[in-house]
């Protein structure tokens, strides 16, 4: 009986061990790392040819979350968030944006992680293996798109404090689109309130808020997509407000349970010419379009192929006839969309 | 070795520990904006911190750099596998010879080199070489929505110097009479170079697409988020606020 018991138990250790190196398990902690500890780092981030430094410092204090993004050798961009508002200094374009959301806004709850649960769209591998960086033993996970939809993901993450060391953003050929790579990160238990200052002297500045009263538009139109890309649905959609725009704005989005699409509807008012076609902001995508008098644009962490099948596939359903006060719940039961073809046809 | 060679080797010396205390996070703030602007703009110093970064590369098999160089491919020969720490003085000394011509430089440089590749508490050889990795990664990176010679042209011209915030963005160098410089002789201000309109993509990036990506950010999960807001602190494509100017102006 007692040696039962022991290989039981000896059974359940290895399991134990077994599943701490499940790449999903480490997922999960990073998330939590990235999300609940204090961090002070700087990183390179690498793009399309181009080399930036950036610093990050992050303090969780209770549910207070704090954190300033710099860019330390190129623009001088800095973006520092306080609670649920996110402000952007932009010192190259004399210009403030400050973005402000609701804390129980419909937008909110939803959040995409990165992990497998409800992530079919993607090969999750990796987790047992080790590599060495910075000095530090890492454990190696890789998440692979299955088709071009999606971007992929390798990780290093450290195995003390489960933080990213280096994030390599893949195409689903596993090309490098983009790297984040520390070079120094530090763990402190308190950050003083003053490491969060902004360093840009922001006299003669712009500033663009959303937190303005806006106008509610007399009808709201019901927007929708028709087909979406495999494995992408409709998680939410709100009326937002946005800087700088005197009406609110339509936000819908779609996941595939790690990437996410944003897509924006906002009425035209100016005589401005659109937005019209493709951008790239770092690894985001951008799709502009015109539709019914509308300007929709797309944006996400994914390919520019995604963004624009996604932008020119969301069309108006028709009116809403009640409006809530902030938000439309998404379809439930709805028909749902009709899926892509495959990136290539 | 004439005198100025020999000056020269010293100012390089300089820099091999400056950017070795950069990484180490041992040299001072200011220093470290300053190395990284000329780390920026200066082809040939990327290049050296290029080979350190092979060297190391080959010592950890990192098989997502590529060994062109003589020096790391003879090492990544001799090594399989992360290498043990202690055998990091010999092969940096080993590639030092190879680098440098005069016993001198080669001993001078092989105490920058260890220095650059000593282990520390918590950031070492490791961090130092991953740091350094970056600088040919990036040569590799594909190039997304701008020609190769416009991006390689952003990577050793990151700053187009203005006099003035308020003016308009210029593209290229401005007139020598236009630049504010400091005592250490970087300019007062300085701001990403502006995209060439022909290379750029269809759609001119406004204030307004740049409240799109901080609004999708929020609906972005934690790694994702970093990414899209790292991506667009860092964004080379400007953020054209003349469409902002207009809607602030009509309030």
């Amino acid at each position: 009986m007692r040696l039962v018991s022991v290989m039981a138990a000896g059974a359940m250790l290895v399991a134990g061990l077994a599943a701490a190196d499940e790449p999903h398990v480490w997922l999960t902690r990073m998330n939590e790392a990235l999300t609940t500890r204090n961090y002070d780092g700087v990183f390179f981030h690498v793009h399309g040819g181009r080399m930036e430094t950036l610093r990050v410092i992050h303090r969780v204090d209770g549910k207070h979350v704090t954190e300033r993004l710099v860019s330390l050798d190129g623009s001088g961009r800095e973006f520092i968030r306080r609670g649920n508002e996110l402000t952007c200094y932009l010192p190259d374009r004399r210009t403030v944006l400050v973005e402000k959301r609701k804390s129980d806004g419909p937008l909110l709850g939803a959040l995409p992680k990165l992990d497998q649960s409800n992530a079919s769209m993607y090969e999750i591998k990796g987790g047992a293996q080790r590599a060495r960086l910075m000095g530090r033993d890492a454990r190696l996970v890789s998440v692979n798109p299955r088709d071009g939809y999606r971007y992929g993901y390798r990780l290093w993450i450290d195995e003390a404090t489960a933080m990213p060391l280096k994030t390599q953003l893949c195409d689903e050929r596993g090309e490098v689109i983009e790297q984040i790579v520390f070079s120094t990160l530090t763990m402190p238990a308190k950050i003083p309130d003053s490491a969060f200052e902004p360093q840009v002297d922001t006299r003669g500045f712009r500033w663009l808020r959303n937190d303005q009263p806006v106008v509610a538009e007399p009808a709201p139109v019901l927007w929708e997509a028709m087909r979406l890309p495999p494995g992408f649905r409709l998680t939410t959609r709100g009326q937002q407000a946005m800087p700088g725009a005197k009406q609110a704005v339509s936000h819908l989005v779609f996941t595939d349970g790690i990437a996410s699409v944003s897509v924006f509807v906002e009425a035209r008012e100016t005589t401005a010419p659109p937005m019209e076609g493709t951008t790239q902001l770092g690894s985001s995508s951008a799709f502009s379009t015109m539709v019914d008098g509308h300007q929709v644009t797309a944006v996400g962490e994914v390919p520019p192929n995604t963004v624009r099948f996604i932008a020119t596939q969301v069309k108006p359903r028709g009116r809403v006839i009640e409006r809530s006060a902030d938000s439309m719940p998404p379809p439930a039961g709805g028909a749902q969309p009709a899926l892509a073809p495959t990136p290539n046809q | 070795m004439s005198g100025a060679d020999v000056n020269s080797e010293e100012i390089n010396l300089q820099r091999d520990s400056q950017l070795s205390a950069m990484y180490d996070d041992e040299l001072p703030a200011a220093e470290c904006e300053l190395l990284a602007r000329r780390l920026a703009r200066d082809a040939a110093l990327r290049k050296q911190w290029g080979r350190y970064a092979l060297i190391g590369a080959a010592l950890r098999s990192d098989r997502s750099v590529r060994l062109d160089d003589g020096v790391p491919r003879r090492v990544a020969g001799a090594i399989a596998g992360d290498a043990p720490e202690a055998a990091v003085e010999p092969l940096a000394d080993a590639a030092m010879r190879h680098a440098a011509g005069s016993q001198h430089v080669a001993a001078a440089r092989g105490a920058a080199l260890t220095r650059w590749l000593r282990p520390a508490a918590g950031v070492g050889i490791a961090a130092s070489v991953a740091a350094a990795a970056i600088f040919l990664l990036r040569a590799e990176a594909p190039m997304q929505t701008t020609e190769p010679q416009v991006a390689a042209a952003a990577v050793s011209a990151p700053a187009s110097l203005v006099a003035d915030a308020s003016d308009p963005v210029q593209i290229g160098q401005p007139s020598a009479a236009a630049v504010e410089l400091r005592d250490n002789g970087e300019p007062v201000r300085y701001v990403t170079p502006q995209v060439n309109a022909s290379v750029s993509s269809a759609l001119v990036p406004s204030a307004q697409l740049a409240n799109y990506v901080v609004a999708h950010s929020e609906v972005s999960g934690p790694l994702s988020r970093r990414i899209v807001l790292s991506g667009l602190v860092a964004s080379d494509a400007a953020v054209d606020t003349a469409g902002a100017e207009d809607v602030d102006a009509s309030r």
